[in-house]
């Protein structure tokens, strides 16, 4: 690996262990984005993945990241299409992949879920989920297999993707995803309103099914390793918490999601964790994540009051919002942007980065957020 | 198995196994890669 790739991912290797780098770090969080800004939509790459590797590279002729966090679309729609359905779909105009809610499990099925998840699902939520497979024998398994297909491609367009980016000089942050069980039952079976019922009617199945999803969680993550690389990270976006008070949050999320977190530490393993919306009511719960061990991205918190409440237990990703790189003045991005720099990068363990993924066209005016990288390296030094 | 005979979902998987022809021959290395492609679609 060349210089300038380790140099830059020395930056994230070094604030992590809450030592001073040569500058703050800039990692640039974004997917469709990218595929705009380089003139092309998400539906034109879904058969194109060297068109897809390149428009994801197109920024690095302008900008100077120091990582990114996703070297090409993390989700594949073909795959779930090839059954007759899914979550995911394009939008309307091609630009982005959307999700949409549906939810597939009722309340009284959490005594099946809790016998054995994947079962559950296999036998019971996909006829629901995916229409194909309610086709005749051969009919179903050609479904199946187109997107199994579809799958093998995916699986190995990550793997380039990432050596791809190497070869620009990028590291990359992410090497794989994990999540929390809580948030498994919310996207996946009983969705949003559904899990904010069961927490008061079904409170012990919610516990007991939680529980049945962490070995089946570990293995997603482990993917038949049996140790874990410290670089790169696992991923967990979490989604429930910035809705649930803290007792609800301590009884019900926390013990398992705690189990993985720290299952994934004893394998050798580090986290990047989005605390996705507001986690300031659950502070004290972040500064029980496994010591030098999770960066976090910081979404609607106050950085600085985060900085002096976890910054040392955890290391802080996040510092400007979306809105303001798209509507306020590049003169007001910059001056945020050295107070932020003032009051986080200290010590360490403080990496700068956009508190949403970048995804649509218009998230950020173009010169604001190029004004905000190049004051980052030229403020941030140390 | 009966070339007719409808098939369960966990029975179109399991024969999809036997056409993993890219994996070894492995009864664990194919079950551990269906898994991820059947955690990927409870997603």
């Amino acid at each position: 690996m060349d210089n300038l790739y380790q140099q830059r991912l020395n930056r994230f290797l070094t604030t992590a262990a809450h030592q001073e780098p040569d500058c703050v770090p800039f990692l640039h969080v974004a997917e469709t984005w990218n595929l705009s800004y380089a003139g092309v939509k998400a539906i034109d790459v879904e058969n194109d993945k060297h068109k897809e590797f390149e428009a994801f590279a197109k920024p690095y002729e302008v900008f100077d990241f120091d990582g990114i966090s996703m070297p090409c679309l993390s989700r594949d729609v073909n795959m779930y299409g090839a059954l007759g359905g899914g979550a995911y779909f394009y939008s309307s105009d091609g630009v982005t992949i959307q999700h949409q809610e549906y939810v597939f499990m009722k309340d009284d099925e959490y005594p099946k879920l809790i016998e054995n998840p994947i079962k559950f699902a296999i036998n019971e939520i996909f006829p629901r989920k995916f229409p194909e497979l309610n086709k005749p024998y051969p009919a179903n398994k050609e479904a199946l297999k187109k997107a199994l297909n579809f799958y093998n491609s995916y699986i190995q367009k990550m793997v380039k993707a990432g050596e791809f980016h190497a070869s620009k000089q990028m590291p990359c942050l992410m090497g794989g995803i994990g999540q929390a069980p809580f948030d498994i039952i919310m996207d996946y079976f009983r969705g949003f309103k559904g899990i904010m019922t069961d927490m008061r009617r079904h409170k012990q199945e919610v516990k007991e099914a939680c529980e049945a999803l962490v070995p089946i969680i570990m293995a997603s993550i482990l993917q038949g390793r049996e140790k874990l690389d410290a670089y790169p990270y696992v991923f967990f976006p979490l989604h429930a918490p910035t809705f649930l008070n803290a007792k609800q949050f301590e009884t019900l999320y926390w013990p398992t999601f705690r189990e993985i977190l720290y299952q994934v530490k004893e394998l050798g393993g580090k986290a990047m964790i989005a605390l996705e919306g507001d986690w300031s009511h659950l502070y004290t719960f972040v500064n029980d994540f496994p010591e030098e061990f999770a960066t976090v991205f910081i979404e609607k918190d106050d950085i600085i009051k985060a900085k002096k409440e976890i910054g040392d237990r955890v290391t802080l990703a996040g510092g400007i919002e979306l809105g303001m790189l798209r509507s306020s003045s590049k003169e007001v991005c910059v001056d945020h942007t050295k107070k932020i720099i003032d009051h986080c990068a200290p010590g360490g363990g403080f990496i700068f980065t956009t508190d949403k993924s970048l995804l649509a066209p218009g998230d950020v005016k173009i010169e604001n957020y190029l004004a905000v990288n190049q004051a980052v390296h030229k403020y941030g030094k140390y | 198995m009966d070339e007719n005979k409808e098939r369960s979902i966990e029975e179109l998987f399991e024969e999809l196994k036997d056409e993993l022809v890219f994996l070894p021959e492995i009864d664990a290395v194919r079950a551990g890669y269906l898994f991820g492609f059947k955690y990927t679609l409870i997603q």
